[in-house]
């Protein structure tokens, strides 16, 4: 397995609510060469209190061999032409160590955070993916880009726009993706896919990987190399009394996410359509305290990794075996014994 | 005035030919460390070839004392959140050395190169720093984002998106400027304006200054402190037998700005708009290598800045002294002594 952290160490994946620890931009050049030495594979940056490139930038040029992905950057707000610049530019100046990974928002945060309209997700993200190719082919051929499709028209051809071709391998482009529709863009169009934290591993296998499967299979493409990239829920601690606190924790995050109507699928899979319905009327009547109640140990664990320091690992392991390539996974670091325990783990799941 | 460059030092603007050198990514930190050595008040970067966010934060985390800015970045194919967002992690990153230029692009290219519907530029972009600077101050004070205008509709606020305060809030904005509407857009909602290198001291001092004063008259804005910063063209060299060369590459570009619609009136303001019409018409017969030759040494001497490395920099500031607060000016630096020319250039330029 290709192991992953975004930054800080041992961020828990927020939900929507405020992020338990933001990363210092001011420190990202420094915790990524950490990072780098801790012996991770990869760190991925979201693209939510600042900017993902700005901080791909900085971690990519203070390591010489960790990998950086966006985890991801919300496309659509960012001309095509606008993100392929950007990936190109962090290609070339980490020599090929760059992963462009691109999600499409939500109608509500497309509309009224960026400011932009509204249109089939799916089908944009398809037609956005096919003009960064065209644009990176172009480049890399020197050959004039002659892009066409319902959502953009890029044909014009400028010397002083046109960037020099890159000596690294193609950029790959992983897609986040919940429903089947943007799974099979992404067997379609992409080299991986960024499963959202609350996709459990049956969700993955029964739903994802078949959805996934049958884009590829529209497109004549093999499968061969593509990237299933997890970032799944866990509640871990070195005893048992920190690790019930952090159980208790996910709890409400399970609660969030199932009272989220993009998420409902997840949910359904299981059978639990009618909990996630529940959860959604309780969020909407704002009662926030009551929703975790409503999620059993059961259900817990459909979902969230639950384990002490000494066996999460083996449990990671265990359920996504065969299902996953590369998972994100850190632990809080604060003093060097944390250190040494988080490079060990990272060894391990590597194996 | 204070003094700026871009990467790499010397670098000569090129027009729309490919520059003579590109900038090359993988020296940016070590060359932004070289810039701030020699003294110079700001590193500019282009949004040409390369993502000029990208080499901001490089130039950033390099560097202590160095402004660094954006010249410019093209504004419209990103959301006004997206530029948002990116300055405000810059100004965090550079403990507000950042200065956000941008640029609206013209219609070909917004259009067809990246693939978004034009709209009248002037009050596109005057919306769009009006929604920069909405976005900024909810973000700052920590109330809620509301924005209504007829291009951008700003009023979702999420705590998980919304990033901190940061200590240095005003976060500078030029607008790259040639007409003189975009010059008024500029005195009404920006810090400062960037005239194109065609534009010259009479033209900025006649047409570019009174639109932007109207601006900011109609804006009940003051300009104090406002930024003039300009990219003057220049031919230079340590002899006169070098500059030759120089004056040829330059005549060249004067020759390629005059048959571009978008400049003419830069032209027109020095009675030259029948030398546009007619370079123009050699541009569209593809007759390229005439068009140097209709450009006389007195044309050449008013938009250009020609003289050896001795005397440029008196000469640069005879024409743009008490006129522009910041110019763009370096020349390449291959050794020691090269270096230690410019500081002294820089310094002089400095200096008044």
């Amino acid at each position: 397995m290709f192991v992953e952290t975004m930054l800080p160490l041992g961020r828990a994946d927020s939900g929507l609510k405020r992020a338990d620890g933001t990363v210092d931009i001011t420190s990202v050049a420094v915790e990524a060469a950490r990072v780098e030495s801790l012996g991770f594979d990869g760190i991925a940056v979201q693209d939510n209190k600042d900017d993902p490139y700005v901080m791909s930038t900085l971690a990519l040029h203070a390591t010489s061999r960790l990998r950086v992905a966006t985890s991801v950057a919300i496309a659509f707000p960012r001309s095509p032409t606008v993100t392929a610049m950007t990936a190109w530019s962090l290609a070339r100046l980490s020599g090929g160590r760059f992963v462009l990974g691109l999600g499409s928002q939500v109608k509500g945060h497309i509309e009224r955070r960026f400011g932009g309209r509204w249109s089939a997700p799916a089908p944009w993200m398809r037609d956005y993916l096919r003009a960064i190719r065209d644009l990176w082919t172009a480049w890399q051929d020197g050959t004039p880009v002659n892009h066409a499709s319902a959502h953009y028209t890029i044909k014009l051809n400028v010397p002083i726009f046109t960037p020099a071709p890159l000596a690294c391998a193609p950029i790959p482009i992983h897609l986040a993706a919940v429903n089947p529709a943007m799974c099979g863009v992404a067997g379609e169009l992409a080299d991986g896919l960024r499963v959202h934290p609350i996709c459990s591993p049956h969700y993955l296998k029964s739903v994802i990987l078949p959805a996934v499967r049958k884009g590829a299979a529209r497109a004549g493409r093999s499968m061969e190399g593509f990237e299933v990239a997890v970032k799944p829920l866990v509640a871990t601690a070195a005893t048992p009394a920190a690790l019930a606190d952090k159980r208790e924790a996910m709890r409400g995050r399970v609660a969030f996410y199932g009272s989220t109507p993009a998420y409902a699928a997840a949910f359904e899979a299981h059978d639990l359509g009618d909990l996630a319905q529940r959860l959604n009327e309780y969020s909407r009547a704002q009662r926030w305290a009551e929703m975790a109640a409503l999620v059993s140990d059961a259900v817990l664990e459909e979902f969230v990794t639950v384990g002490l320091h000494d066996t999460i690992v083996d449990q990671l392991r265990g359920r996504y075996a065969g299902l996953a390539d590369s998972m994100e996974f850190s632990i809080p670091v604060g003093n060097e014994a944390e250190a040494a325990l988080l490079a060990t783990m990272v060894e391990d799941l590597r194996r | 005035m204070k003094v700026e460059t871009l990467l790499p030092l010397g670098k000569v603007d090129p027009g729309l030919r490919a520059p003579e050198q590109a900038l090359d990514i993988h020296r940016v930190a070590e060359d932004a460390r070289l810039v701030e050595e020699l003294g110079y008040d700001g590193l500019m970067v282009e949004d040409t070839k390369q993502d000029p966010f990208v080499v901001m934060t490089l130039a950033a985390a390099a560097t202590t004392r160095l402004k660094l800015g954006t010249a410019v970045a093209i504004a419209f194919p990103r959301s006004p959140m997206v530029t948002a967002m990116t300055a405000w992690t810059l100004a965090r990153l550079s403990r507000g050395r950042f200065t956000l230029g941008l640029g609206t692009q013209v219609k070909g290219h917004i259009e067809r190169r990246f693939g978004f519907q034009w709209s009248a530029p002037g009050p596109w972009m005057r919306e769009y720093v009006q929604a920069l600077r909405a976005i900024w101050t909810s973000w700052q004070q920590g109330t809620p984002l509301d924005f209504a205008g007829k291009h951008y509709r700003l009023n979702l606020s999420v705590p998980l998106f919304t990033p901190e305060p940061i200590e240095h809030p005003a976060i500078p904005v030029h607008l790259a400027a040639v007409n003189s509407y975009l010059c008024q857009v500029a005195g009404e909602v920006a810090d400062g304006m960037r005239p194109h290198p065609v534009c010259t001291a009479h033209y900025i001092r006649e047409v570019m200054l009174p639109a932007v004063r109207k601006g900011a008259h109609k804006a009940g804005r003051s300009l104090e402190g406002f930024a003039v910063s300009i990219k003057p063209l220049i031919a230079t060299a340590p002899d006169a037998a070098r500059l030759a060369t120089r004056i040829r590459d330059v005549r060249a570009r004067v020759a390629f700005y005059a048959s571009t619609p978008a400049y003419r009136a830069c032209f027109e303001a020095h009675g030259l708009g029948a030398l546009a019409d007619e370079l123009q018409v050699l541009s569209r017969a593809q007759r390229w290598e005439e068009m140097p030759d209709r450009i006389s040494d007195e044309v050449l001497d008013l938009y250009a800045t020609v003289g050896t490395w001795d005397e440029i920099v008196p000469r640069l500031l005879a024409r743009y002294r008490g006129l522009v607060t910041h110019a763009e000016f370096s020349i390449p630096v291959h050794d020691a002594m090269d270096a230690a020319r410019l500081r002294e250039m820089v310094e002089a330029l400095h200096a008044e």
